[in-house]
């Protein structure tokens, strides 16, 4: 092994630098910002691409963390879903509406599906159920078999008017 | 679903939808799961696993491996104090020290300081093998006598011989569990020559106890804590890091973190036994069914695990929820080299049930009968008997069940306006090549049981200890919480005994006494039930108390919202200042019931402890050509004795039912020669947002007498009979048999030619004996011939 | 450069980038990451060295020209669905809205998919249709030339070490356009096979992509003669006995694989039908 495959870096994350030291090259951003930098509310599920567990907005753009190489977002706007978060502890209406809608159980596959709900609003105000199963293909979850994430996105949306 | 059953965080007590405990840390990712664990000093395990089914080793050399910098640790087979373990019989090493015997077993173990490091330092070991040929059909296993468990029993008069007859060989293929999180904890020494492990488990008790005994240390040195579990599905019964991180933390003397990858999770963990199931069934021209006969046959890993309880759930479940008054009913479960088998849910009664309902399938069709009507013509009912002996004693609504769901509104056509279709809709999604004119609409209608609660013997029990202060109470109660919402119910259940609102759960660990385990959709009725139990003795404990205190007769004195109140109903005075700042406390014990082996003939226990009951009716679009499917919609109708929580109650029939479709549709974890052949989520697929069906579920719900909530375990039926639903409504659609879930789309457009059908294995590693080409077995013998 | 490491580069011009790759010839190109990071992370393959090419702007662009729609390298695919110039190239259009997940869409890059040359590439048979030429550059020089000489074989290309690829031409085609699509389930990727027809009214004939059928994306050739002949031009219709032998002989002419997800008999058979089908819709939209 040669020590040329570890690089330092800074990554803006949720507004702030954070500074990453000794990681290997080949570090995806997940890894990074769970284990290197403790953001563990993004979630690890099949590193890839597959089950959107680890979502993150990028520019703004929502995108699988597993798939970044760490290094190559030095420069852009991380978002996770700590700096998504309202700071005073309290649940948007995204999230809000999760919660009501018993969206979640294991709940692992949550913060993914907030990350990448909350861009897909976004780009989708008022959207029908339609464009929420077809917008939304890119997140697994296993326990709850999606009827009620569909609705929870759907009011959420509906709430924006 | 409808949009009015939504949860709150302010509603109380059973019957309510209270909001999860835990669903405000989720929604924000604040929750800790096992994977996210991290602590100061913590070094990375890493597992060297065998790349082949059965091989000799020859030779382990870790030196290489050791040398490495950054390495702290490097062990193998020797290191282990008691090399063999299991959840059942201690059959399986913890790691490979003379035969491997499956792809992936674990053969020697590393923590270094970086996941990295971990990975090159494992992959640097030095192994030689000798490969040896691997058992990879089932029927060879039966044949060589690698048999885990043989069942044989019959009922009533098995020569009996119905003027109908039907028969059929029904196959189900290996699914994975595939939660979310995949298999990860922390292994930490505690100090004082014991050592911690937190990670994701159903049952704290039986790893503690698996763990100790391969470190050769008491329990007591030994404390397993669960932490955060994303899902579990039977899945988290299997240990599969725990032993390994235990080992590597008490030699490096730091903590330890094991994080599987998804392809390593697909190799380390146990999944669902592939079956192969010939069944016939007897019945009168009426459809009343006379007899059942079937041979059952469950491929089980190389070591025994819990195969033997998942043969015995097959061959008693595979009667359906029928009266069936004779029974001739043999079943194995077989050793091969393909992997490790384990509990799953709906854990060996799914494939009974399908089997059965397949080929009530086909005797409706002989009889040109109504899926529904044969099946409620032959609802078995309360005070009949089951093929397995047992009375069925409690509340049996299937008839009931089986007409409420055929009521249910069925979902409308799809527009006949092209245009107005939106492709999530079609078979195949966006950009499928389909259209109206291609499509055609099939409904499927199944009916099943499941046994709640471990069966055969097998001990059912849990404790509870609640403690009240200040009109609050705290429950701990090792019963382990994965998603199912555990900690919501039991919350409600201490709320209603007590009459308060604020009450919380602990985490959960071996420090407590033992609870069951999340298995057998038993939590509520199990765990549930001993808090209930405990809860009871602590309000009269604290009523005694009150009493006594104001010089009250104890037998006026009621809890209720959160006030001491009297016969009338007038409050006293709240439930907080009677307790004048004491602590209350109440342990207690439940044990369900005894239950028997099924060939213990002396024993006049049941076989089961109680059995829970559903119907579902499941309405698919069907490009019959190309074989591609939209499930439109699922119907469930499921007897679930009295709601705790609605909204979980409904959650676990709508998770279950798409579970159980992608195993009707498309999850087939195959092997070929031994080597899983899609052990990822690029190959093995789980249903999507777009492949779920809208889904309605009804509740039957009569309380069931033994508890005295009158609840019942509902966690398993949906996924039980959610394969057999689907199956049945494609048979509608294209007429074809579809002997085998999943019905992959070129089983549903039928396009299986010689060559190909050999790659579209069916159990895994039964190449030669594709489901359309087995022949019928000959009557006298079934069809396989047994050396047991 | 933003970052400069023995084993990382993350460059801002495709000179830096051809530079870069003179000096680590063992380092891989690497654009939206969407199949490299992945394959990376599921131990598929070992990297040495990484050139990123995300940043590199000149990638980025879509613009039409008087030959075709230029599409940059750097494109992804989520722009193929909101670039008002796609309207342009309606096919990509489609494919785009069926391929991968939100997510994906949002990283993954044309560059990437058409440089993998996989088989089971959504843009490919799309591309093939279109008779797209692909356009490469090394310290030599540019090159470009058609998507069918393009793609050799399962993965390989006729891009060599040192070139990039810079874009793709894609012409505009007056006629129907569509892709289809089987998979094991109703969403997210797994082509288990697919396929891309453009009718070109001005010359009179039908060209038909197909993926996942062979050893690359490949042009169904014989069924397209056959079915530029048998087509009645004049009247713009196709009878259902005419699309069902195009579709057979695009079947009889692939050579698809058995794996984990289907069987060949069953890739074949459904060429096929989809064959058949988009001829038919492609002519009954006519009338
Ligand atoms: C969940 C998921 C879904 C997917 N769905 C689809 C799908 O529906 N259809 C589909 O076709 N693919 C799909 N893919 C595969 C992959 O995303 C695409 O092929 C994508 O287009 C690759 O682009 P990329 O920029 O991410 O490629 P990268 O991973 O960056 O690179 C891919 C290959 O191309 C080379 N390369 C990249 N850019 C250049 C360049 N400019 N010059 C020379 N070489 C270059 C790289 O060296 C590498 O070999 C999916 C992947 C995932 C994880
Ligand atoms: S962890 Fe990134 S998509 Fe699954
Ligand atoms: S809630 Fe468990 S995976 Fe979605």
């Amino acid at each position: 092994m040669s020590t040329d495959e570890r690089i330092d870096y800074t990554l803006k994350i949720n507004g702030k630098p954070y500074k990453v030291e000794n990681a290997f090259y080949s570090e995806n951003l997940l890894h990074v910002l769970r284990y290197r930098l403790g953001l563990t509310g993004t979630k690890y599920g099949c590193e890839h691409g597959q089950c959107g567990a680890c979502t993150v907005h990028i520019d703004g753009k929502a995108v699988c963390s597993c798939m970044e190489l760490a290094a190559c977002a030095v420069g852009c706007e991380i978002t996770t879903i700590e700096g998504y978060n309202n700071q005073d502890g309290t649940l948007n209406r995204l999230q809000e509406s999760f919660v009501k809608h018993a969206a979640l159980q294991c709940g692992y596959c949550t913060p993914g599906f907030i990350m990448s709900a909350a861009k897909f609003i976004e780009e989708n105000p008022n959207c029908t159920e339609d464009q929420v199963r077809e917008g939304m293909d890119g997140n697994l979850c296993r326990c709850t078999g999606y009827n009620r994430i569909i609705e929870a996105i759907k009011e959420a949306a509906e709430v924006r008017k | 679903m409808t949009s009015s059953q939504t949860t709150d965080p302010n509603v109380t007590g059973i019957g309510t939808s209270r909001q999860r405990p835990d669903a405000v840390a989720k929604a924000r990712g604040e929750f800790e799961y096992a994977t996210d664990l991290l602590e100061k000093d913590m070094l990375w395990g890493a597992t060297r696993r065998s790349p082949h089914p059965y091989a000799r080793i020859k030779k382990v050399n870790l030196n290489r491996a050791k040398e490495m910098p950054g390495v702290h640790a490097v062990l193998g087979a020797w290191d282990v104090p008691d090399n063999r373990f299991g959840a059942i019989n201690n059959d399986q090493p913890v790691l490979v020290d003379d035969y491997a015997r499956y792809v992936g077993e674990p053969i020697a173990i590393v923590a270094a300081e970086d996941p990295e490091l971990a990975r090159r330092a494992a992959n640097a070991i030095e192994i030689e093998y000798e490969p040896l040929v691997p058992i990879i059909d089932p029927l060879d296993a039966l044949a060589k006598g690698k048999i885990h468990r043989h069942v044989k029993y019959s009922f009533g008069d098995p020569t009996v011989v119905g003027e109908i007859q039907v028969e059929g060989e029904y196959f189900t293929a290996r699914q994975d569990h595939s939660f979310m999180a995949p298999d990860a904890g922390m292994a930490r020494p505690d100090g004082h020559g014991g050592v911690e492990i937190i990670g994701a488990t159903q049952w704290v008790h039986a790893d503690r106890f698996q763990i100790a005994a391969s470190l050769g240390l008491p329990e007591e040195k030994v404390l397993v804590v669960n932490s955060g579990v994303g899902g579990a599905f039977g899945g988290r019964v299997s240990m599969t890091w725990q032993i390994h991180g235990a080992l590597l933390a008490m030699h490096t003397n730091r903590p330890v973190k094991f994080l599987y990858s998804r392809k390593e999770a697909f190799h380390a963990r146990y999944h669902r036994h592939p079956s192969r199931i010939w069944i016939r069934h007897h019945a009168t021209k009426e459809g009343k069914l006379l007899k059942v006969e079937a041979k059952v046959l469950y491929e089980g890993g190389p070591y025994s695990h819990t195969s033997a309880a998942g043969i015995g759930n097959g061959c008693t479940l595979i009667q359906g929820p029928y009266n069936i008054p004779n029974a001739d009913i043999e079943g194995w479960a077989v050793a091969t080299n393909n992997g490790m088998c384990g509990p799953l849910r709906g854990f060996g009664v799914l494939q009974g049930v399908f089997a059965c309902e397949s080929n009530l399938d086909k005797l409706a069709r002989k009889l040109n009968m109504d899926p529904a009507k044969l099946r409620a013509v032959n609802a078995i009912k309360r005070g009949d008997q089951w093929i397995f002996r047992q009375i069925q004693d409690r509340p049996t609504p299937v008839q009931e069940i089986i007409e409420k769901c055929s009521a249910m509104p069925l979902p409308p056509d799809l527009p006949s306006d092209e245009g107005k279709i939106h492709p999530v809709h079609l078979p195949g999604g966006i950009a499928s090549p389909t259209g109206k004119k291609y499509i055609k609409r099939g409904i499927g209608f199944t009916s099943a049981v499941k046994n709640v609660c471990l069966s055969e013997g097998a001990p059912v029990n849990a404790t509870a200890m609640i403690t009240l202060r200040d009109g609050a109470a705290v429950i701990e109660c090792a019963a382990a919480e994965v998603g199912q919402g555990f900690v919501t119910i039991a919350c409600q259940i201490v709320q209603t005994v007590l009459g308060i609102s604020e009450v919380r759960i602990e985490r959960v660990d071996t420090s407590m006494p033992a609870a069951a385990t999340t298995d057998g959709s038993q939590q509520t009725v199990t765990s549930g039930t001993a808090v209930q139990v405990a809860a009871q003795t602590l309000k009269e404990r604290f009523l005694k108390f009150v009493a006594r205190e104001h010089n009250l007769d104890v037998n006026t004195l009621d809890m209720k919202d959160n006030f001491v109140i009297d016969k009338t109903g007038k409050k006293f005075t709240s439930i907080a200042e009677a307790g004048m700042g004491l602590i209350f406390r109440a342990t207690e014990k439940f044990s369900q019931r005894n239950t028997r082996p099924i060939d213990d003939m002396e024993s006049n226990d049941p076989v089961h402890v109680t059995l829970g009951f559903s119907a579902n009716r499941c309405v698919v679009d069907v490009d019959t050509e190309l074989g591609l499917v939209k499930v439109v919609q699922m119907d469930v109708v499921q007897d679930v004795g009295r709601v705790v929580n609605p909204v979980q109650a409904h959650g676990q029939i709508e998770g279950g039912a798409v579970q159980g479709m992608g195993l009707g549709l498309m999850e087939h974890l195959k092997a070929e020669d031994g080597h899983l052949l899609n052990p990822d989520w690029r190959g093995y697929h789980i249903p999507t947002i777009v492949d779920a069906p809208t889904i309605n579920s009804e509740f039957v719900s009569y309380p069931e007498p033994g508890y005295h909530f009158g609840w019942k375990g509902i966690a398993e039926l949906p996924h039980v009979q959610a394969p057999a639903s689907v199956l049945a409504a494609l048979r509608n659609a294209t007429g074809l048999e579809l002997p085998m879930a999943p019905a992959t789309p070129e089983y549903v457009a039928n396009v299986l030619d010689d060559n190909e059908a050999m790659a579209m294995n069916v159990a895994s590693g039964d190449k030669k004996r594709g489901p359309w080409k087995v022949p019928p077995p000959p009557p006298q013998t079934g069809p396989w011939v047994s050396d047991a | 450069m933003i970052i400069q490491s023995p084993f990382l580069a993350v460059v801002e011009s495709i000179n830096e980038a051809l530079d870069t790759k003179q000096k680590r010839p063992s380092s891989r190109f690497i654009s939206g990451g969407t199949e490299v990071i992945a394959d990376q992370n599921l131990g598929l393959l070992e990297p040495e060295g990484y050139i990123s090419l995300r940043r590199i702007k000149e990638l980025h662009t879509i613009e039409p020209k008087s030959d075709g729609l230029y599409i940059g390298a750097g494109v992804v695919v989520a722009q193929l669905l909101d670039d008002k110039a796609m309207a342009q190239v309606i096919l990509l259009k489609k494919a785009a809205r069926a391929f991968g997940t939100r997510q994906v869409r949002n990283r993954a890059t044309v560059g990437g998919n058409i440089a993998s040359g996989l088989p089971d590439r959504t843009l490919l048979p799309c591309l093939l249709a279109l008779e797209a030429t692909v356009h490469l550059q090394s310290a030599k020089g540019k090159r470009s030339l058609p998507i069918k000489d393009f793609l050799i074989e399962p993965g390989k290309t006729a891009i060599s070490k040192d070139e990039i690829l810079t874009g793709t031409t894609v012409p505009y085609v007056k006629g129907f356009q569509e892709y289809y699509m089987v998979g094991p389930r109703n969403a997210q990727f797994f082509v288990t096979a697919c396929l891309a027809l453009v009718v070109d009214e001005a010359n009179k004939n039908v060209r038909l992509g197909l993926g996942n059928a062979g050893p690359t994306a490949m042009r169904a050739k014989e069924a397209e003669e056959y079915a530029n002949n048998a087509i009645d031009w004049k009247k713009q219709t196709v009878d259902e006995t005419i699309a069902i032998k195009f579709g057979e002989i695009a079947a009889e002419n692939c050579s698809p694989v058995s794996d984990a997800a289907a069987s060949a008999a069953y890739r074949r058979h459904a060429i096929k039908v989809m064959s058949k089908r988009i001829l038919l819709r492609a002519f009954e939209r006519k009338q």
